[in-house]
């Protein structure tokens, strides 16, 4: 019942941008013209075709970054509650500093295998 | 710390897993790079750990989230020779670059940690991650042949399979996790005794549960991928992704099921089933099937790796046979029989990777008359396949003796009966094989020998001797494997 109020806005949202492009999309004009239907490229003219290929470098810096940024969502917990934690003793330290170890070893190795080279 | 000298092997593993990839980085193209020898050197340090840590057993370990007991100290001690054997089989492969032998090193000790830790998980979700964890090391290296199309389609099936079987063992968790609020699997127990689960309760959750071990143990319904998985990956990876997944599976079920879902009878060494759910026909109907699918679908392939991959599931149904029969006979024979396997499949799949690299195919129209080019390998292939169905003078048969009499004994005809019927499928299967190597006698334009490397040879008779020493010590060791399920700690 406390969450009735989250339901009511998003639906209003749903509505109010839901009615805005329905409304341009029923009202507004239709004017296509061979200059207006071109893919915007920051006011220059596009050259050549959109579908090519595009390097692997990529792909791996966006995996590579997926695994990393997990490793720091896990750091989250970890700074919320290590205070509490301290009080005992300084295991969890220990245990944050081993699991940063393990990954910079993969880091390490993906530095010297070259993944993260650009060119 | 006592905790960690327990946990020695595994500690053992993860160093060499370790030094393994810092080795490659650190001495990235020296010619000379002892990554294999390292790898072994790790993996027999932790066998002989293994073996010593058998006096401490059984202890639970790390607040309870691990069990060290004869079970888990078998299914250990499995692992690291199964790592040790596909290493020392993949050496002279052409299918895997030699630049990557390091990953591939890696990668298999990586597997076999993995299998060590879901051996004795008793935590919920220690047996997922170890799972998991071994499953994407799995499609790792069935993936590992970046050029051949079929690698990464074996790769991307067990990928789909595996995340599959994981979402359905998370969904039996939580429901188990919702009614006993405990994640270690004998504290579930104390509490299930005292009120089981309602018997559609039971029901859904154990049905989830065996779809996702199912596609771990390679049983019916979920074994669909296996042999695609099996067949695409490069050959030394064969022999190992067809025994370590399924072997791992076993693990986690016999402790899952006989666990969760059993509850010791009223004769010694004997469960009866816990709750009103009579899961046994279940499972049953599964391993029945699993063994059909496998032999009777074996008589069908063209393909040398296919039929290995396809009786290596039937395999499985049969194994799943000695786990239902709720007797510690049966799984003590399961165990045996997975000794059996180890030795019969790598050194298959040894065989398998010799003829690929130097016929360049597995077909059988292909592999017609290799029987008298290269006689050793094949004498060597059909003994291996013999023994892994179960054929009589070979370790294979008392596994397979051990088994359907344990199903027998506890009034399982009909499953007795599918198992003895998909033998004698499998048997044809492996005639087709033999078959094949033989040729066509009335063919006299034999060509010349094929080549043979001498330390492919050695590693090939050195496979022999434990398969002979299981055999001659069976009753020993099937004693041995009852005595490691005293682990029950309740």
């Amino acid at each position: 019942m406390d969450y009735v109020p989250i339901l009511i806005l998003m639906a209003l949202g749903l509505l109010l941008g839901g009615t805005v492009l329905i409304v341009s999309t029923l009202l507004g004009p239709k004017l296509p013209n061979k200059r207006k239907n071109q893919p915007f490229e920051c006011g220059v003219p596009p050259v050549g075709d959109t579908r090519q290929r595009f390097s692997v470098r990529f792909y791996l810096v966006a995996i590579l970054f997926l695994l990393f940024d997990v490793e720091a969502i896990f750091f989250f917990p970890f700074a919320v509650t290590f205070r509490k934690f301290l009080e005992i003793n300084s295991f969890i330290i220990w245990e944050m500093g081993f699991f940063v170890g393990i990954l910079l070893v993969g880091y390490w190795y993906v530095l010297k295998k070259g993944a993260l080279e650009w060119e | 710390m006592s905790d960690l000298l327990l946990l020695l092997p595994e500690i053992y593993l993860a160093l060499t897993l370790v030094l393994i990839i810092a080795s490659e980085v650190a001495y990235h193209g020296e010619p000379v790079r002892l990554t294999g020898a390292m790898a072994l050197m790790g993996l027999s340090g932790a066998f002989i750990q293994t073996l010593l840590t058998f006096r401490a057993a059984p202890a639970q370990l790390l607040g309870q989230a691990l069990s060290v007991d004869g079970l888990s100290l078998f299914f250990k001690l499995f692992a690291t020779l199964l790592g040790a054997l596909t290493i020392i089989s993949a050496r002279d492969t052409r299918e895997m670059p030699r630049s990557s032998r390091p990953e591939f090193c890696a990668l298999i000790v990586g597997a076999s940690l993995a299998m060590c830790v879901a051996s004795s998980a008793t935590d919920v979700l220690l047996a997922f991650l170890s799972l998991q964890f071994l499953n994407l090391l799995s499609v790792l290296l069935a993936g590992f042949s970046k050029s051949s199309v079929r690698s990464t389609e074996a790769a991307v099936k067990h990928l789909a399979f595996s995340a599959v079987s994981g979402f359905l063992f998370l969904f039996a968790v939580a429901i188990l996790f919702a009614s006993t609020s405990t994640v270690n699997i004998l504290e579930m127990h104390r509490l299930l005794t005292a009120n089981p689960l309602p018997r559609e309760g039971a029901l859904v959750v154990f049905m989830l549960l065996l779809m996702s071990l199912g596609f771990q143990m390679s049983a019916f319904p979920m074994s669909l991928s296996a042999p695609d998985v099996i067949e695409g990956a490069p050959t030394p990876v064969s022999g190992f992704l067809s025994i370590a997944p399924r072997v791992a599976g076993f693990a986690v079920a016999i402790r899952f099921l006989l666990v969760l879902f059993a509850q010791p009878a009223l004769s010694p060494g004997q469960w009866e089933v816990l709750g009103n759910l009579d899961w046994p026909r279940i499972a049953g109907l599964m391993a029945g099937m699993t063994m059909l699918f496998g032999s009777l679908l074996a008589l069908r392939q063209t393909g040398a790796k296919r039929l290995v991959a396809y009786l290596a599931v039937a395999e499985s149904g049969f194994l799943l046979m000695g786990l239902l029969v709720l007797d510690q006979v049966g799984v003590g024979a399961l165990l045996f029989n997975c000794m059996v396997q180890l030795f019969a499949l790598i050194g298959a799949f040894t065989v398998l990777s010799y003829i690929q690299d130097e016929l360049r195919s597995d077909r059988l129209a292909d592999l017609k008359g290799l029987h008298h080019r290269a006689v050793p390998e094949s004498i060597a292939l059909i003994l291996f396949l013999s023994c892994l169905i179960g054929l009589p003078p070979l370790p294979g048969f008392i596994g397979k003796f051990a088994l359907v009499g344990a199903a027998i004994r506890h009034h399982w005809y009909f499953l007795a009966g599918f198992a003895i019927l998909s033998i004698a499928l499998a048997t044809f299967g492996l005639a087709r094989l033999a078959y094949s190597l033989v040729g066509d006698l009335r063919d006299f334009r034999l060509a010349g020998p094929v080549a043979a490397l001498q330390p492919r040879r050695i590693f090939l008779a050195a496979l022999f001797v434990p398969l002979v020493l299981v055999g001659i010590f069976a009753e020993p060791l099937l004693a041995w494997a009852v005595q490691s399920l005293r682990f029950i700690l309740w």
